[in-house]
């Protein structure tokens, strides 16, 4: 295989697993934008939207609609929390709440795994998607892993359209620029935050089932991956949409392709990556707050 | 502290007698307990004397267990053991009293204290808990103890912490006395337990630790492993290519020091056992998410197997996603460390179309009296992980029993230098120029039908003996 | 706490200077030296030095109001840093161990601190967890020098000073350098936090803007405290290095970050000897609840955790404070009450 199909291949699976990323920042950065909370139970949220999606599989038999139920469920509970426990906190130091989402973290995976124990867990791509390798220019590429590109492209899509074209999406957007203004002249966002802290935990458990296949399921799933979500928003730009989508695409990328030329620093490189941008541009890539 | 992010936990509730980290130190109560009830603690695991919450003593410090060991003396001569003079009873040498169990290397009647260190909680929770249960069950075959001693039992958890490890096994040894450590299950916790056994100069039989550092240039003469090495796993290789499923190898592996002691084993064995070409290899990030790229360098290096060595969640990763990339439609799969552990995790189309290597199946010939034993106790067929804590802590406890009780190295050693043995597999003994187990090693099949009976792997055959070892001369190992 | 103690009752005045007063150093000498007495001296050590990394912590959080998630950064490479002196130079003495580590650590710290400052508040958090980070990856790149996953072995306690000078393979000897330590640290924060500068970091917790406003460099003021924060903790990990002999890329796992914000959290952030008591309390819970249900034990965590960030924000001690405090006032009004009886009945 010549080197830029190698090159070619490294960006497309680096897409992929870069947009599993973008599903669990991008409900990092609006939870931030709008509440000014940082979701250290994000985590969390990914790691059982991955275990009660393979419970509702054993349950159900269908892939499509374990995800579905898995995201709803988990974004019921972000909606319960965010009214009972988050809500206390607001106005006060930002640092109460993000302390409190950590011992969250803590609870909800030692409930995971008291429930599920510490082993992998199974969980397979549906029968769909398992078929050969689909070419790409000179790349060839599994089936699942077009899947997640293009299904998380829409849905990514789907809220980049609802934030920019709708009136609750305007609301958001008010509320992430000027949330004091916002309120001024008359928007309740008490119901924005329950929506948005929703649909961010739902989005955070839909990317734990999807990434199953993939990376498999454990515990740690979420941890993994919230890490990686805060160096994302950190370039991005906490607050950010755009900047958190395109980042989340680079990281991946950028894990990719150093994993090809350089394996034993494709771990430590997403770091570095961080502190270049924050020496450059404190503000992240794409400017801090705003969409 | 527990965190669960690294060392998350299993619940056993029928075990409740692991003391955590460096605070489970038996409680003064407990000891007078097991010293007072004997034939209870005799049997190791069941009978170990600690309640739940019994053990959680605390702010009674050492002062009230140096009084138990007082008290535990006094036992003893009622017991009518021989050897024990008046003058050990009186107690009166309190402050020593952490010493005092140490300190019957001569044969003595106290009872043989056994540290267990096992990763009962954490990522390889699972193989720790089977160590244990095998490590309790090879105990219960010594009812009546050991060269006249009675048997004790501590186990603590190692939460496959390798700091978690030795400060438990520190605590052992200082406060509670231990006469000898069986267990570690990962590299980095074999290696520093054996540092410590080495410094404190106490026997110590590993259930794990594939690393070659163990048996070379961090070898010492306290330290015995019952566990394949990297090198050996060369033993799957040298079949698959007697089988001709292969010819030539591609490696892909995990960029740690056990990685590159299995590339640079199976390179080694393959090279100079078959007439199979090594193509080269490629790094994998250390617990990494992503294969890719992995995948298509093993696709385009011409070789028609890949060896993937790489350990527990990365190889399920690994194996998900090349199946799911179709490289098994090109060429064959052998991931070199298997057991049903990474067999549950794979779904049956994956596991269909890969091959495994393990020092150990449930099924193999030679392994049914302990299989059935442990299956039977326990209820799920026993890991390779589990074979070796049960041959480790059979190897130490018949050293000792042989040894009229000692537990001091000099006795211990020539005894089981060179010595044979079969208690979980066939054909196994150990080498005196680095005290590693020779074992058979195997190569599997995945078993896709397998789920139901916990056949996850069929065993296609073995390979074993020195031929698939490091050359004593090669080891750095000076003993 | 505050230094007007007019208006007060008699009793409360008289708690306030005690609570105010360096006598309470002496109650903190009396507490670490009983510590190994009540606990076996293993238990002791290590509850000493991780609240060592506690308190080190939380002269950065309790007093700046800065969240670091990645102080495991600091104990970690002073682990290694230890570790690696020892191994490498045979063994230098550990005084000198100490200070070779102070200077490194206060390094790292200026350089992590000049970049980790830029932004404030959640930022902060986020970038030192991900610097913290990036050395747990990097302990396993350079595995020529940490030995990577198989961790650094070979490591030893040389002696204080040198040439056997206060030998500190001996258990005991080694605590009392470690508590010597803490009660070091602990009479440097005292006085830290009592002078211009430890005014002027509470300043910066408080308002900001209204401290900027007021002419002081407010970056300057909390890069200084960062640097502090993390040579202690450097400290810390020295010690732990040399305490355990041993050290693994686990020590840099931002889990041990975690560590330190719970043990602080718990034990109490605005005081001096809060994340000590934390660390003494939840590693005591940890022993009781982790053993007899160990499944649970992570969940309860957790919801303590909650608990304190919702109802007792000021932890054991602040809450045992306020409660001495409603027990003097409870007394000088029951005096207040029988002085007016007496008065009445006088007249």
């Amino acid at each position: 295989m010549s080197l830029a199909a190698n090159i070619l291949e490294g960006i497309i699976y680096g897409a992929s697993l870069g947009m599993l990323y973008v599903l669990v920042a991008l409900g990092l950065t609006l939870i931030f934008g709008l509440m000014e909370v940082v979701n250290f139970a994000h985590g969390a949220f990914v790691t059982l939207g991955a275990y009660l999606g393979i419970s509702f599989l054993d349950l159900t038999g269908n892939f499509w609609l374990s995800m579905v139920l898995a995201g709803v469920v988990v974004g019921v509970l972000g909606l319960a929390i965010e009214r009972t426990l988050i809500r206390r906190l607001y106005g006060e130091e930002p640092i109460y709440q993000l302390l409190l989402t950590f011992g969250l973290a803590l609870l909800l995976e030692g409930a995971v795994i008291l429930t599920y124990g510490q082993d992998n867990q199974l969980l397979s791509a549906p029968a769909l998607l398992q078929g050969s390798p689909v070419p790409v220019g000179p790349a060839t590429v599994p089936q699942y892993r077009v899947f997640l590109i293009l299904f998380t492209g829409v849905l990514v899509a789907g809220i980049w359209l609802a934030i920019q074209r709708t009136k609750l999406g305007l609301i958001v957007k008010a509320g992430i620029e000027d949330r004091e203004r916002a309120q001024m002249i008359g928007v309740r966002l008490s119901r924005v935050n329950m929506l948005i802290m929703a649909v961010g935990a739902g989005l955070a458990a839909v990317s734990g089932f999807l990434s199953g296949p993939l990376l498999g399921v454990s515990p740690q799933l979420g941890t993994g991956l919230l890490i990686v979500s805060f160096v994302i928003v950190v370039i991005g730009g906490l607050g950010n949409i755009r900047g958190t989508i395109i980042s989340g695409l680079m990281i991946g990328i950028l894990f990719s392709l150093t994993s090809f030329f350089y394996p034993s620093l494709a771990n430590p490189v997403i770091y570095v990556a961080m502190a270049v941008v924050l020496l450059v541009r404190p503000e992240g890539l794409f400017g801090g707050v705003g969409s | 502290m527990t965190w669960l992010y690294v060392r998350g936990i299993i619940a056993r509730p029928e075990s409740p007698t692991v003391g955590r980290r460096w605070f489970g130190t038996r409680s003064a109560i407990q000891l007078v307990i097991a010293m007072n009830d004997t034939h209870e603690s005799n049997d190791g695991a069941q009978g170990e004397p600690t309640g739940n919450g019994v053990n959680r003593r605390w702010f009674l410090g050492s002062a009230a267990t140096t009084a138990a060991v007082g008290l535990a003396g006094c036992t003893n001569t009622d017991d009518g053991g021989d050897g024990s003079d008046g003058s050990d009873g009186d107690g009166g040498d309190g402050t020593d009293g952490g010493d005092g169990s140490s300190g019957g290397d001569g044969g003595s009647s106290d009872p043989l204290l056994i540290g267990g260190l096992f990763p009962t909680s954490g990522p390889y929770a699972s193989a720790g808990q089977g160590m244990r249960q095998a490590f309790e069950l090879a105990v219960g075959r010594f009812e009546d103890g050991v060269g006249g001693r009675e048997i004790e039992t501590i186990v603590r958890d190692t939460a496959t912490a390798p700091d978690t490890a030795v400060n438990e096994a520190t605590s052992l040894i200082n406060e509670e006395g231990i006469d000898l450590i069986v267990g570690g299950f990962s590299s980095s916790v074999c290696l520093v337990l054996q540092d410590l056994a080495g410094r404190e100069e106490i026997p110590y039989f590993a259930g794990g630790g594939s690393t070659l550092k163990a048996n070379g240039e961090s070898c010492n003469a306290h330290s015995y492993y019952a566990y394949a090495s990297g090198w050996q796993f060369s033993g799957a290789g040298v079949t698959a290519y007697e089988r001709d499923i292969l010819d030539s190898l591609f490696f892909i592996q995990a960029d740690y020091a056990g990685g590159e002691g299995v590339y640079e084993g199976v390179t080694s064995v393959m090279e100079s056992e078959t007439d199979a070409d090594m193509m080269g290899r490629v790094l994998a990030p250390l617990g990494a998410d992503d294969y890719s790229t992995q995948i298509s360098k093993a696709r385009d290096s011409g070789a028609d197997a890949v060896w993937a060595a790489t350990v527990g969640a990365d190889s399920i990763k690994l194996v998900k996603q090349a199946v799911s990339a179709g490289l098994t439609d090109e060429m064959e799969i052998l991931v070199g460390v298997v057991g049903n552990s990474v067999g549950e995790a794979l779904s049956d189309e994956e596991l269909g179309s890969i091959y495994g290597g393990a020092n150990f199946y449930w099924t193999a010939e030679g392994s049914g009296d302990f299989s059935d034993e442990f299956r039977n106790d326990v209820g799920n067929p026993p890991e390779w992980w589990a074979a070796s804590a049960f041959d480790a802590t059979m190897e130490a406890l018949t050293a000792v029993d042989e040894n009229d009780g000692s537990v001091a190295n000099a006795d211990i050693r020539p005894y089981i230098e060179e010595r044979e043995f079969s208690w979980s597999r066939p054909d196994t003994s150990w080498r005196s120029c680095d005290h590693r187990a020779v074992q058979p090693y195997y190569l599997l099949e995945g078993n896709p039908s397998g789920s139901d009976s916990g056949e996850y792997w069929s065993i296609i055959d073995d390979t074993g003996g020195e031929a698939i070892m490091r050359s004593c001369e090669n080891t750095g190992c000076g003993l | 706490m505050s230094s007007e103690v007019a208006g007060y009752g008699q009793y409360r005045e008289l708690l306030e200077r005690l609570l105010d007063s360096p006598l309470r150093l002496v109650g903190y000498a009396v507490f670490l030296f009983a510590l190994p007495r009540v606990l076996p001296i293993g238990i002791g050590t290590q509850i000493a030095i991780l609240g060592l990394f506690a308190l080190a912590f939380n002269l950065l959080f309790g007093y700046s109001g800065l969240l670091s998630f990645g102080h495991a950064l600091f104990l970690g490479t002073g682990a290694y840093g230890a570790a690696l002196l020892v191994v490498h130079l045979d063994g230098p003495p550990v005084a000198a161990i100490l200070l070779a580590v102070l200077v490194f650590e206060g390094a790292i710290a200026l350089v992590t601190g000049l970049l980790s400052l830029r932004l404030g508040g959640v930022y902060f958090s986020m970038i030192t967890l991900a610097f913290a980070q990036f050395f747990y990856e990097l302990s396993f790149t350079v595995d020529g020098l940490t030995g990577g996953s198989d961790g650094l072995l070979g490591v030893y306690r040389p002696s204080l000073f040198g040439a056997g000078l206060v030998d500190l393979a001996d258990a005991d000897n080694f605590y009392t350098l470690v508590a010597l330590l803490v009660l070091l640290v602990l009479g440097f924060s005292f006085l830290l936090t009592r002078s211009t500068f430890g005014r002027a970091l509470v300043a910066v917790r408080e308002n900001e803007e209204r401290t900027t406003a007021l002419g002081v460099n407010t970056y300057r003021v909390k890069l200084i405290i960062f640097v502090i924060s993390g040579m202690l903790a450097g400290m810390a990990g020295a010690l732990q290095g040399l305490y355990i002999r041993f050290v693994s890329p686990d020590i840099l796992f931002w889990a041990t970050s975690g560590d330190a914000v719970l043990n602080t959290l718990v034990g109490g952030m605005h005081t001096l000897f809060g994340p000590i008591v934390g660390t003494l309390f939840l590693h005591w819970m940890e022993d009781t609840f982790f053993a007899t249900s160990p499944g649970a034990w992570n969940v309860l965590l957790g919801a303590v955790f909650v608990f304190f960030v919702l109802f007792a924000r000021s932890g054991i001690v602040g809450q045992l404070r306020s409660l001495l405090r409603r027990v003097a006032d409870w007394a000088d009004r029951r005096e207040a009450e029988t002085t007016s009886i007496a008065a009445e009945s006088d007249d």
